[in-house]
């Protein structure tokens, strides 16, 4: 089509252009609003995903005592005495658990020369880096003699290493926690923060033998991490678990005093709480998207009355009814298009200073770029339909009367 | 005598305006032939503007007929008419009626746009009949940077664009001065003797009598 067609059929949309932008600031307004939501629950999901890796779909928790979900979080409402280090030797009797690794978590201080932090010690056997899948930056695991031991060793998170040592390195030297000395013999690469909301790098690993008779002194668990051979196979084996335990616990489903959380769980609850709160942003952007394009709509109207000769004059010289209408239909298209296309680069722009703000991952949002250029124009469509009719309607014998 | 452009027999039409029912044309007779340059007067409300519609095909009438080049024209559809306006007539108006966003050169071209499509022959033919109308130095301007006869110059170029067989201009001169109209006249009379057909309504004499023949509408007949 050339260049002058074209401005013969769209020229009269940038004839009054601070009128066109107001028009389509509630478009340019309801498509970043629906882009930016789009962006950051696609950013969210990713981030929760990211957050579960380390909690795979192969792993099951134990965790003692009865468990609410509250805002897609685990959290445990009382302090349970009753999961003991003798449950998690007993789960070697059921068939196709890869490894199992007991836990006691408590906090502690940690110091090293003249500096003193405080943070979670977490006590763990030899497979819980295997569990997790968490990697050394530097050292060693656990040995498992070390476990039955009760050495006095430890495996620091990345945030911790760098706290007492900063730049140096922390292998082979001694610190102390809650006043007990314990040698480091490896680091943690940097994990962030996982599915359990807590920060990975701020903790301190140490044999649970070391941790529940020498620093904690208590003979119970905080929980036992599990992981599967399939993960197929994960809910017969969290119901092996369950009967297992409530026969050594004695009790019945009433009465659990333990629960078995595992990812599937943890994602579900994250979505759900996630969900209302998407719907409702979506809802206001179409919302917006609306209203923008009623401001099309009455906009178009007025357009199409003052260029009524105009109109009139394309029709007595030639311009079939049909040619008016899509020409009409064309401007508000192109219109809503134009502020769809504002609205999307200041999405963009927006969630490219939010998204590092708010720590999220970065991600390309190709469908709600679809989604929103899709929308825009259906919503030019539709917002265009009536004055494009009425302008087909208007009779060209206008013209000779005079002015 | 050359051939038979236009031929309108016993053509009536009515207005409807609450109960009232106005007779605006009780039964118009007319010929026109190639080549002619007719001017219509007569008292405002005397059915000028109706004929002219009719005429121009904007309008159908109530009954009679209406030969154009020989074809019945009051059966055709609303895309045929459509496509013979635009390929066979050319308007210019009082008011111009040009496209205020477009320059000169863009409203010259606007019924091409509706023919097939602006080829470059089309725009080619656009500049020459600017050039010819003394506008060769305007054809980038806006409508709003032109004067009422540069802007009816424009007017007349955008009639001419398709080659029409005839040219219909209602009160042509009716908002310029008189140095502008007498330069719009002259236009006119140079097509007109170029063999361009045209039918002019107008209700100043000095005008119409620059026309090759005149006739007078009162109350919605020709008087002899």
């Amino acid at each position: 089509m050339k260049k002058i067609t074209l401005r013969l059929l769209l020229g009269g949309i940038l004839y009054k252009k601070l009128r066109l932008f107001l028009s389509v600031l509630g478009i340019i307004i309801g498509v970043s609003a629906l882009f930016l939501m789009n962006t950051f629950g696609e950013a969210a999901k990713k981030k929760t995903l990211k957050e579960i890796e380390t909690f795979g779909p192969d792993i099951l928790m134990i965790i003692p005592g009865q468990v609410r979900v509250r805002a897609g979080r685990a959290i445990q409402t009382e302090q349970t005495v009753t999961l003991k280090m003798e449950d998690a030797l007993a789960l070697e009797k059921i068939s196709h658990i890869k490894a199992f690794s007991p836990i006691y978590t408590g906090m502690g201080t940690a110091r090293y020369s003249f500096k003193t932090i405080t943070t979670t010690i977490n006590g763990v056997n030899e497979a819980y880096l295997f569990i997790r899948k968490f990697a050394l930056l530097e050292g060693r695991n656990f040995l498992k003699s070390e476990i039955t031991g009760y050495k006095k060793v430890a495996i620091l998170g990345y945030k911790v290493k760098r706290e007492l040592f900063g730049e140096d390195s922390a292998e082979g030297k001694v610190i102390l926690i809650n006043k007990l000395p314990f040698k480091v013999i490896g680091v943690l690469n940097p994990i962030g923060i996982d599915a359990s909301n807590q920060d990975q790098d701020d903790q301190i690993l140490i044999p649970v033998t070391t941790a529940t008779a020498a620093v904690f002194n208590v003979d119970y668990l905080t929980g036992i991490y599990v992981s599967v051979e399939n993960p197929s196979l994960i809910s017969q084996i969290e119901k092996n678990i369950e009967s297992l335990l409530m026969k050594r616990h004695k009790v019945s489903q009433l009465n659990k005093d333990f629960n078995i959380v595992k990812a599937e769980d943890i994602l579900k609850f994250r979505t759900e709480a996630s969900k209302l709160f998407t719907t409702l942003v979506q809802s206001i952007s179409i919302i917006c998207l609306v209203v923008g394009s009623l401001g099309v709509t009455a906009i178009m109207l007025l357009s199409v009355n003052e260029r009524k000769k105009e109109i009139g004059l394309r029709l007595a010289i030639g311009a079939s009814r049909k040619k008016i209408l899509f020409q009409f239909l064309m401007e508000s298209i192109f219109i809503t298009f134009i502020g769809g296309l504002i609205g999307l680069f200041s999405g963009i722009f927006l969630s490219l200073i939010f998204l590092p703000i708010l720590k999220y991952p970065f991600v390309f949002p190709f469908k709600p770029i679809i989604v929103s250029s899709l929308l825009t124009i259906v919503f030019g469509l539709i917002s265009g339909v009536y004055p494009a009719y009425k302008a087909s309607k208007i009779d060209p014998a206008i013209l000779l009367k005079g002015l | 005598m050359s051939e038979i452009l236009i031929q309108l027999i016993d053509i009536k039409k009515s207005f409807q305006i609450g109960k009232i029912k106005y007779e605006v044309l009780k039964g118009i007779n007319l010929e026109v032939r190639r080549g002619d340059f007719l001017a219509i007067m007569g008292p405002s409300g005397g059915g000028k503007s109706t004929l002219l519609n009719i005429l121009g095909l904007l309008d159908r009438a109530d009954s009679g007929v209406y030969l154009f080049e020989g074809r019945d024209v009051t059966t055709l559809s609303e895309r045929e008419l459509a496509n013979l306006r635009n390929q066979k007539i050319g308007f210019i108006f009082q008011a111009f009626h040009l496209v205020p966003w477009a320059t000169a050169l863009e409203n010259v071209l606007l019924p091409a746009l509706y023919s097939e499509k602006i080829t470059e022959e089309k725009i080619e033919r656009a500049h020459k009949l600017l050039e010819k109308l003394g506008l060769a130095d305007k054809k980038n301007h806006r409508p709003s940077e032109l004067s009422g006869g540069q802007q009816q110059r424009v007017a007349i170029a955008r009639a001419l664009i398709n080659k029409p067989s005839l040219l219909l201009a209602d009160e042509p001169t009716g908002n310029l001065d008189s140095q502008s109209s007498n330069e719009v006249m002259e236009v006119l009379e140079d097509l007109n003797r170029e063999g361009l057909t045209i039918i002019m309504v107008t209700h100043e004499r000095d005008i119409a009598q620059r026309a090759k023949r005149i006739k007078f509408l009162k109350d919605g007949q020709f008087l002899e």
